[in-house]
């Protein structure tokens, strides 16, 4: 049977059992526009994911800490006790593995912020955390004001997500506006250092300094300010600290494929250690494991359309079998008839997958925009819900089209090979 | 042009042939009698390559059956069988036209078409059906129907025609007009390679007029007297 015979018979058909294949159709459309839908929510909650928390975590770096866990800089033991001083940089730096080793260190004594905000002044007990300026000012704009300077207000860095969760909670609550990087920069703050509103420093009398905020960064402290490591070894020294311990040391490694094995090896020393790339690993599983639920729960509706797919056919078949003895008496071969039932259930698929993802689209497109505008604001409040992958659309319509020959297949092969005598009486 | 070596076959456990043997030298009208059930339509399907016997051998034409491959039993059933059946077989859903050129659409042929066409208007012409061509199957006469039915056994111009009881279901006036068009068929001198209409009937007097009278029975096959 040539393709023009076999055009004209599935023409004919769809024409002859229009209302069965709306209702195949129906279903696939409905299956294949909840898919697409499903696993574009699925992939914007990757991207969010990606965008939002994976790409501010350089997967080279580690973060080394000693054990017992310092507690918003109220505990004074951790760096005394800590062993992470010169002695353990130069001993780090002497790995192959390692190409760079950065120092961090905490305020060892309590501290109270407060700077004015608009009209009025706000203070806050926050904590202090040094950083060498290599590793926060780096590639910065305001990389040559982060650096110890005596005598001249001390720079401070403020974090971006401090800033995002005072304008999406904490200014929309208390009716305050929302306010801007370039709003805050070269604003004046107050550190009282050696008190706060719990308590105050026993060694020394509390000293008043004065900062500036000189920037913004992801990678500082989240509910403190973040000035050059300098100042906090100098302060600590002031409130009694005797030796130049360091709270942590962020170590870089040459490449990602290493983290593993130092991450391993300095844990053996009793270190405790954060690494950003088992972190990124959880997040990523974290993710792959929602959009495999999504996805399943997707081709769950895939499935349920195929079960009417199959029935729908098994029926036309059923009702078909004294014509395909017919056709098979004037020359159909089993390939024919086989060929025709194909045709028509990939057209149906073809047909149901490209209209179902275009309404998931629309439909995804206006959840979309309705349902952000109905979301109050909130920090990390994403921009959309849903990513739309035309690779992702293509598989989808290429699998219905399989999925929609494969099922009824055995159907199509059973009729088609059937003995046409039977039915010819 | 036809013969059957030794067929055995069977329904399930229920023996339908048992050692079957005939030849048909040459064309001819051949017509088949028998009981109901005796298996008469079961030979038909043998000849025309829709059964395939358990045992034995069908060879038509110098064709053995069984050794033909689907693709190449469909295109026989294409090009050198016509069947015509009791119930005519018509698909109510298509014209007469349409339903003619059925074979046409599993033909393997080079002919395109046109010359489908061409053969069509000439069948429907000696058929005297040309002016129901559009007409869909279920406003038609018994007569008509069969009518549409030979000229779609006949489209592909076959050497041999299959006729499972092609008046059964015909009032005396159409069954006269029926068989006339069938012997003219088989009778026409312009085919050079001769025709054989094998024709399986309960009617004694349809039986009579056929060149060879074949009858079927529990015992086998066997020519019978006119």
């Amino acid at each position: 049977m040539d393709n023009t015979s076999l055009l004209y018979l599935v023409k004919r058909d769809f024409k002859r059992e229009r209302k069965r294949f709306i209702g195949a159709l129906w279903s696939i459309f409905i299956a294949t526009s909840l898919l697409f839908l499903l696993l574009s929510l699925g992939l914007g909650i990757r991207s969010y994911v990606i965008e939002k928390i994976l790409s501010r975590l350089p997967s080279n770096q580690i973060i080394v800490r000693s054990k017992p866990l310092d507690l918003m800089g109220v505990s004074f033991s951790s760096s005394k006790s800590s062993g992470l001083n010169n002695n353990k940089v130069k001993e780090y730096e002497s790995w192959k593995e390692i190409k760079k080793v950065y120092k961090q260190a905490d305020a060892a004594f309590p501290v109270h912020v407060y700077g004015k905000l608009i009209k009025s002044y706000y203070g806050s007990d926050a904590i202090i955390v040094g950083y060498d300026s290599e590793y926060l000012a780096s590639g910065q704009d305001w990389e040559d004001k982060f650096k110890y300077e005596p005598g001249k207000p001390v720079p401070v860095v403020a974090s971006s997500t401090l800033l995002e969760i005072y304008n999406e909670a904490f200014a929309s609550a208390n009716n305050l506006p929302r306010l801007t990087e370039k709003d805050i920069i070269g604003r004046e703050l107050f550190l009282d250092l050696g008190k706060n509103s719990l308590r105050r420093a026993e060694d020394y009398s509390p000293l008043n300094v004065k900062g500036v905020i000189i920037g913004f960064s992801n990678i500082s402290t989240i509910f403190g300010a973040s000035v050059p490591l300098e100042y906090v070894l100098k302060w600590n020294k002031m409130f009694g600290m005797k030796d130049n311990n360091y709270s942590a040391l962020i170590l870089e490694v040459t490449k990602p494929e290493y983290v593993d094995e130092v991450v391993s090896r300095i844990k053996d020393t009793g270190y405790r250690v954060e690494s950003n790339l088992e972190l990124s690993r959880r997040l990523t599983t974290l993710t792959r494991v929602m959009i495999g639920i999504l996805l399943i729960l997707g081709l769950l509706f895939l499935f349920l359309s195929l079960i009417n797919l199959v029935n729908i056919f098994r029926l036309i078949v059923n009702e078909r079998k004294r014509e395909v003895a017919l056709f098979r008496s004037l020359g159909a071969s089993i390939k024919d008839i086989i060929s025709l039932f194909v045709l028509e259930s990939a057209l149906l698929g073809l047909a149901g997958s490209i209209a179902g993802i275009l309404s998931g689209l629309v439909f995804s497109l206006i959840a979309q925009k309705y349902l952000l505008a109905a979301l109050p604001s909130f920090p990390f409040k994403p921009l959309y819900l849903f990513t739309f992958s035309p690779l992702a659309a293509l598989l989808i319509i290429a699998g219905t089209i399989v999925l929609c020959v494969i099922s009824p297949f055995s159907i199509f092969v059973k009729s088609a090979s059937s003995d046409p005598a039977k039915h010819l009486g | 042009m036809i013969e059957l070596k030794g067929i055995n076959f069977s329904y399930s456990a229920n023996r339908i042939f048992s050692n079957l043997n005939l030849e048909i030298k040459e064309s001819c009208i051949c017509s088949l009698v028998g009981r109901s059930g005796i298996g008469k339509s079961t030979f038909l399907y043998l000849i025309g390559g829709l059964l395939k016997p358990e045992s034995g051998e069908v060879v038509v034409l110098g064709k053995n059956l069984d050794k033909e491959n689907d693709i190449s039993l469909s295109n026989y059933r294409n090009t050198t069988v016509g069947f015509i059946f009791q119930h005519f077989h018509l698909i109510d859903t298509l014209t007469v036209k349409e339903n003619i050129l059925i074979p046409h659409l599993f033909s393997r042929k080079a002919a395109g078409k046109e010359a489908a066409l061409e053969r069509l208007d000439m069948l429907v012409r000696e058929l005297k059906i040309e002016d129901l061509v559009d007409r869909y199957p279920d406003s038609l006469s018994g007569g008509e129907r069969q009518r549409t039915a030979i000229a779609r056994a006949l489209l592909n111009n076959p050497q041999i025609l299959l006729a499972d009881e092609p008046t059964g279901n015909l009032d005396s006036d159409s069954t006269e007009k029926i068989l006339n068009i069938l012997h003219a068929w088989q009778k026409d001198e312009t085919s050079k390679s001769g025709r054989l209409l094998l024709m399986v009937t309960h009617d004694k007097n349809i039986a009579g007029k056929a060149d060879r009278k074949l009858e079927l029975s529990e015992d086998g096959l066997r020519d019978i007297d006119g």
